[in-house]
C-alpha cells in the first residue's frame, strides 16, 4: 500500500476512535445530580443482609439498610441511635429494650415497625448463613409496635457493638415475604428471596439497589422516601477496582474515592485527601502450644524468646505511616483494648537470655503463612520475611512455609503449624470478639492451646464474657491480655494502616473499620 | 467439496469435539479433587464453619458428602440436561455465571483479534516487501517486543500512559460508572448497542474495549507480523509474482491477489491458535483494567475452590477451543478449493 494511502487510513482511525471517546463521554452524564464513584477490590457475595458477612457486603447493605443502632464516622468505640431513638441495659446485660423512631420509613413509604424489626433478625439467625452466629442465643420480640425487647440466657455486654453490623438491617417484612422470605425456623432451606433481594433492595436507607453485580459494579440512587437527611448524591456507583488502579482513578476522577489503598501507594498521589487510621485487624505470629506438634515451640522460655525477640518498629515501617504496635489481642480502635505502654519491648538480649534457659540447641521451626492475600496493603510474606530475620538474629533457624491461602487455611485450623504468621478481623467491634485467643477458644486451638493448659486465663476468659459495665469489662479486658501478653503463644505485632483517599470535592470523608468508608455522611 | 463430504466432515468433527468434552470434565474433577484443601472451609465463614449443622448442610447442597465417583456421575447426568451445578461463590446457577462473563471475554478477544490481524498482517506484509531496508529491521525489532514484553507490564503502562497521563481513554469496566448495559441480545456490548441503534452506548463500550484490546493485542501482533512476513516471503520470490510484477500490475494488486492468498492458509492457522491463547491470557488483563470477563472468573473460581464453576469454566473454553479449530479447518477449504476436508 502507497504511503499516501497509510497516512489517511492511519487519520482516519485516528479521528474515528477520538470521535466516538467523545461521544462515548456524553454516555456518562446520562444522570442528573451528583454522581459518586467508590473504588474498591470487591470482596462481594450478596446484597441479602440475612447472608451477607463480606467487607464489600457491608458497605452495599450499610447504604441501603438501617440498623437499630450504628456508628459514625470512623468511631467504633460509641453507638448512636439509627433505628432506635433510645434503649435500656439491663444491669446483668441480659435484656436490652429498643425503642423505635416513629419517623422511619421503608422505601416505599410504609413505616418500619417493630415487627419487621424482630422478623428480619430472626431471619437472619434461622437462614444459618455466615452473619447468624451474631445473634445466636438472643430471644428477639415485640412489644407493641415500637418496641423491640432482646433477651439472652447469658450476659451478652457486646450486643450494642454487634447491632450496628448491617447483616442485622431491618427488612420491610410485607415485601420480602412477597417474594419468598421467611423468618421461620427452617428457613435455610425455605427462604427463597435472596436472588431478589440481589436485584432490589427493600430497606429504609439513604439509597435504594438500582443494580447489583459481584464483579462489575452496584449502583444506588438516592432514596426519594428516605426518613432521615437527604443523600448528598442521587446515583452512588461501587465498582470493582485493583488496588493498584484505584489512586489514579480518583487523582483523575471528578467525586471520587478509594478504600483500599495502602500507606505506599498513597504517598505518591497528590491533589486528594485522605484519611489514615489503624485498622482493626491484627496481625499476629503464634508458636503452637502442643508438644506434639512441636516440642520446641511449646517450650514456654522458646516462647518467651520468640515474643521478646521481634522488632516491632520493622514491621511498623513495613506497614506504613497510620500502622500501629497492637498491645494485645483486641486493636487500639475498640473498647477494652490494652493501653500502648503495655506494648511488648523488642529486647534482643532478654530474647538470647530466654533461648538458653529453654535448653533447646539449634532451635529449628518452620513458619506458615497464606499467600495470594493482602491485607490493608501488607503481604504476609513480606512480614514473615522479617520475622525469620529477627528470630535468626537471636539463634533460631526458621524455615518459611508460604501455602495458597485455602491450604494454608486447612493446616491452621486443623492446629498443624509449628509457628504460623496470621490475621484476625474484627467479626464485630468489641473485646468479647478476641476471646477467641483464650484457651480452648476457636483461635487458641488453632495455637493447641488447650483450656486444661491455662486453667487460670480460661476461668477468666468466662469472667470477661459475663462481665458488665464498661468499666468494669475495659479492667478484665485488661487483665485478660495482659496475661495473654505473658503466658499464651500468641504474639500480637501490628494493626496496619486503613487508608481512604477522595477527590477534593467529597466532603466529611471518613473511613470506618466495619464499613470501609462512611458513606452515608459523605457530601 | 460436496455436500456429504462435508455433511461426514462435520459429523466427525463434532464426534470428536464431544468425546473431547468429556474427557475434559475427567481431568478437571480429578484435578480439583487432588487439592488438599476443602470448598466448605473456602466459602464458608469462620464463625459459620465452626457450626457443624451449618457445614453439614453446605456439604449437603453441594454434593459434597457423597463419593467421588458419584459425585462426578451426578455432575455428567445434570450436564447432559444443560445443568452446570450451582456456583458456590456467587450462589447462582453457574450458567447465569458464564452468560454474564463469557461475552465480555469473547468480545475482547475478538477486537483484540481484529486490530492484531489487521495491524500484524499488514505490517508483515509491510516488513517482507520492504526486506532487508530499515522499515524491516524496526518491524522485526516491534514485533520481538510485543511477543516478549509481559501483558501485565504492557497493561500497567498503558493505563498509566493513556488514562493517567492523557486521558484519553477511560480506566476500566465496560461502562463508564452508572450507565446501564444494552439490552442483551448478543452479550456483546458494541454488537447488542449497535443493533438497538444507541450510537452513543456503543461509542462508550467501544471507548472501554481499546486500552484492554490493544494491550491483548500486543502479543499476537508480534506473533502474526513474523509468521506474516515470513509467509510472505516464502511466496514472493516464485516466478507467479514475478510474473503477475512484470505483467505491469500494481504492487498492492500483486500482493492482494497472488502473494496473500496462499500465505493466508498459514495465518489463519496463527490466527486459530492466537484466538484461543487470547481467552485464556486475558486473567491479567481483565484484573487491571476491571473488566468483568470468564479471566477473573476462572481466577477468583480456582481460589475459592469453587468446583462447579471451575468444571465450568474448564467446559467453556474447550469448547471455544474446539469451534475455533472447527471454523479455522473449514476456512481452509475455502480459500484454497484443492484441500479436502475428512
Amino acid at each position: 500500500m502507497s504511503k499516501q494511502r497509510l497516512v489517511v487510513l492511519g487519520t482516519v482511525s485516528a479521528v474515528a476512535i477520538f470521535g466516538l471517546s467523545t461521544i462515548g463521554s456524553t454516555a456518562a452524564e446520562a444522570s442528573s445530580g451528583r454522581t459518586l464513584v467508590i473504588d474498591n477490590s470487591f470482596e462481594l457475595v450478596t446484597a441479602d443482609p440475612g447472608h451477607m458477612f463480606e467487607p464489600t457486603g457491608e458497605l452495599v447493605d450499610n447504604a441501603l439498610y438501617d440498623t437499630l443502632v450504628t456508628f459514625k464516622g470512623s468511631d467504633l468505640k460509641h453507638v448512636v441511635p439509627d433505628l432506635a431513638t433510645s434503649w435500656s441495659v439491663s444491669d446483668n446485660s441480659k435484656k436490652f429494650v429498643f425503642h423505635l423512631n416513629p419517623k422511619a420509613r421503608f422505601s416505599d413509604g410504609t413505616p418500619v415497625t417493630a415487627s419487621d424489626v424482630v422478623w428480619s433478625l430472626k431471619r437472619m439467625v434461622n437462614l444459618k448463613g455466615n452473619p447468624s452466629f451474631l445473634l445466636a442465643g438472643e430471644s428477639i420480640s415485640a412489644q407493641g409496635p415500637e418496641t423491640v425487647v432482646m433477651t439472652s440466657a447469658h450476659p451478652n455486654p457486646g450486643l450494642l457493638f454487634i447491632l450496628p453490623n448491617p447483616a442485622t438491617g431491618v427488612l420491610n417484612e410485607k415485601v420480602v415475604t412477597a417474594h419468598g422470605g421467611t423468618d421461620a425456623a427452617d428457613a435455610s432451606t425455605k427462604d427463597t428471596a435472596q436472588n431478589w433481594l440481589n436485584q432490589h433492595s427493600a430497606g429504609s436507607g439513604p439509597y435504594v439497589l438500582q443494580s447489583f453485580s459481584t464483579t462489575s459494579q452496584v449502583v444506588f440512587t438516592a432514596n426519594p422516601n428516605y426518613w432521615g437527611p437527604k443523600p448528598a448524591y442521587s446515583t452512588v456507583v461501587l465498582r470493582n477496582v485493583q488496588a493498584s488502579e484505584q489512586g489514579l482513578d480518583v487523582e483523575r476522577g471528578t467525586n471520587e474515592v478509594a478504600v483500599d489503598l495502602s500507606p505506599t501507594q498513597a504517598k505518591s498521589l497528590s491533589g486528594v485527601q485522605l484519611k489514615q487510621a489503624p485498622s482493626p485487624n491484627i496481625f499476629f505470629l503464634f508458636t503452637n502450644d502442643n508438644p506434639k506438634v512441636s516440642t520446641t515451640t511449646s517450650n514456654p522460655w522458646f516462647q518467651k524468646a520468640v515474643r521478646a525477640a521481634i522488632n516491632y518498629q520493622s514491621l511498623l515501617q513495613l506497614a506504613g505511616k497510620g500502622s500501629v504496635q497492637t498491645p494485645g489481642v483486641v486493636p487500639t480502635v475498640f473498647l477494652g483494648a490494652l493501653p500502648s505502654r503495655y506494648s511488648t519491648k523488642t529486647d534482643v538480649a532478654a530474647a538470647r537470655e530466654d533461648l538458653k534457659k529453654s535448653g533447646i540447641s539449634h532451635p529449628t521451626v518452620s513458619l506458615a503463612y497464606p499467600t495470594g492475600i493482602e491485607v490493608n496493603g501488607v503481604s504476609f510474606g513480606d512480614m514473615a520475611a522479617r520475622v525469620q530475620q529477627d528470630l535468626q538474629g537471636i539463634g533460631i533457624t526458621v524455615n518459611l512455609q508460604p501455602e495458597s491461602v485455602q491450604v494454608a487455611l486447612q493446616s491452621y485450623r486443623g492446629g498443624n503449624e509449628q509457628m504460623g504468621l496470621w490475621e484476625w478481623g474484627p467479626d464485630y467491634p468489641d473485646p468479647s470478639d478476641y476471646l477467641v485467643f483464650a484457651p480452648g477458644n476457636l483461635v487458641g486451638l488453632r495455637a493447641g492451646w488447650t483450656a486444661a493448659d491455662a486453667k487460670g486465663i480460661a476461668i477468666l476468659a468466662q469472667k470477661a464474657a459475663d462481665t458488665t459495665g464498661t468499666a468494669a469489662r475495659q479492667s478484665i479486658f485488661e487483665t485478660f491480655q495482659k496475661q495473654l501478653n505473658a503466658h499464651s503463644p500468641f504474639m500480637p505485632l501490628i494493626q496496619p494502616a486503613q487508608v481512604v483517599i477522595a477527590t477534593k470535592s467529597v466532603k466529611n470523608l471518613a473511613g470506618n473499620g466495619l464499613w470501609l468508608v462512611d458513606l452515608r455522611n459523605l457530601g | 467439496m460436496t455436500p456429504v463430504g462435508l455433511g461426514r466432515f462435520l459429523a466427525r468433527r463434532l464426534g470428536i469435539g464431544l468425546v473431547l468434552m468429556i474427557g475434559i470434565t475427567l481431568v478437571a474433577f480429578v484435578l480439583t479433587h487432588l487439592v488438599p484443601a476443602n470448598p466448605a472451609a473456602a466459602n464458608l465463614g469462620q464463625r459459620a464453619l465452626g457450626d457443624p449443622a451449618i457445614v453439614k448442610a453446605f456439604n449437603h447442597e453441594y454434593g459434597l458428602d457423597k463419593p467421588v465417583v458419584e459425585q462426578y456421575l451426578i455432575y455428567l447426568g445434570k450436564l447432559l440436561h444443560g445443568n452446570l451445578g450451582i456456583s458456590e461463590q456467587s450462589h447462582r446457577p453457574v450458567v447465569s455465571d458464564l452468560a454474564e462473563y463469557v461475552p465480555a471475554t469473547i468480545e475482547l478477544a475478538l477486537f483484540a483479534i481484529v486490530i492484531s490481524v489487521v495491524v500484524g498482517v499488514g505490517l508483515g506484509i509491510l516488513a517482507a516487501v520492504r526486506r532487508g531496508k530499515l522499515i524491516d529491521g524496526l518491524l522485526r525489532v516491534f514485533s520481538l517486543l510485543g511477543v516478549s514484553m509481559p501483558t501485565f507490564w504492557v497493561a500497567l503502562l498503558v493505563f498509566y500512559v493513556f488514562f493517567f497521563r492523557l486521558g484519553w481513554f477511560p480506566s476500566g469496566g465496560r461502562l463508564s460508572p452508572g450507565v446501564p448495559a444494552p439490552h442483551a441480545i448478543t452479550g456483546l456490548y458494541t454488537v447488542d448497542a449497535v443493533l438497538h441503534g444507541q450510537w452513543s452506548l456503543a461509542a462508550d463500550a467501544l471507548d472501554h474495549l481499546v486500552l484492554p484490546g490493544s494491550v491483548l493485542g500486543v502479543f499476537t501482533i508480534g506473533t502474526m507480523l513474523r509468521f506474516t512476513r515470513a509467509s510472505v516471503l516464502e511466496v514472493i520470490n516464485n516466478d507467479y509474482v514475478r510474473a503477475a510484477r512484470i505483467k505491469g500490475l500494481s504492487e498492492w494488486t500483486v500482493i492482494r491477489r497472488h502473494v496473500l492468498r496462499p500465505a493466508l492458509l498459514g495465518i489463519i492457522t496463527v490466527s486459530g491458535v492466537a484466538f484461543g491463547s487470547l481467552l485464556s491470557g486475558t486473567v491479567l488483563v481483565e484484573n487491571i483494567f476491571a473488566w468483568p470477563g470468564i479471566g477473573q472468573y476462572a481466577f477468583n473460581s480456582a481460589v475459592n475452590l469453587d468446583l462447579p464453576a471451575i468444571m465450568g469454566v474448564s467446559m467453556v473454553v474447550a469448547f471455544i477451543y474446539i469451534v475455533v479449530n472447527l471454523v479455522v479447518d473449514l476456512l481452509y477449504s475455502v480459500i484454497d478449493p484443492r484441500i479436502e476436508l475428512r
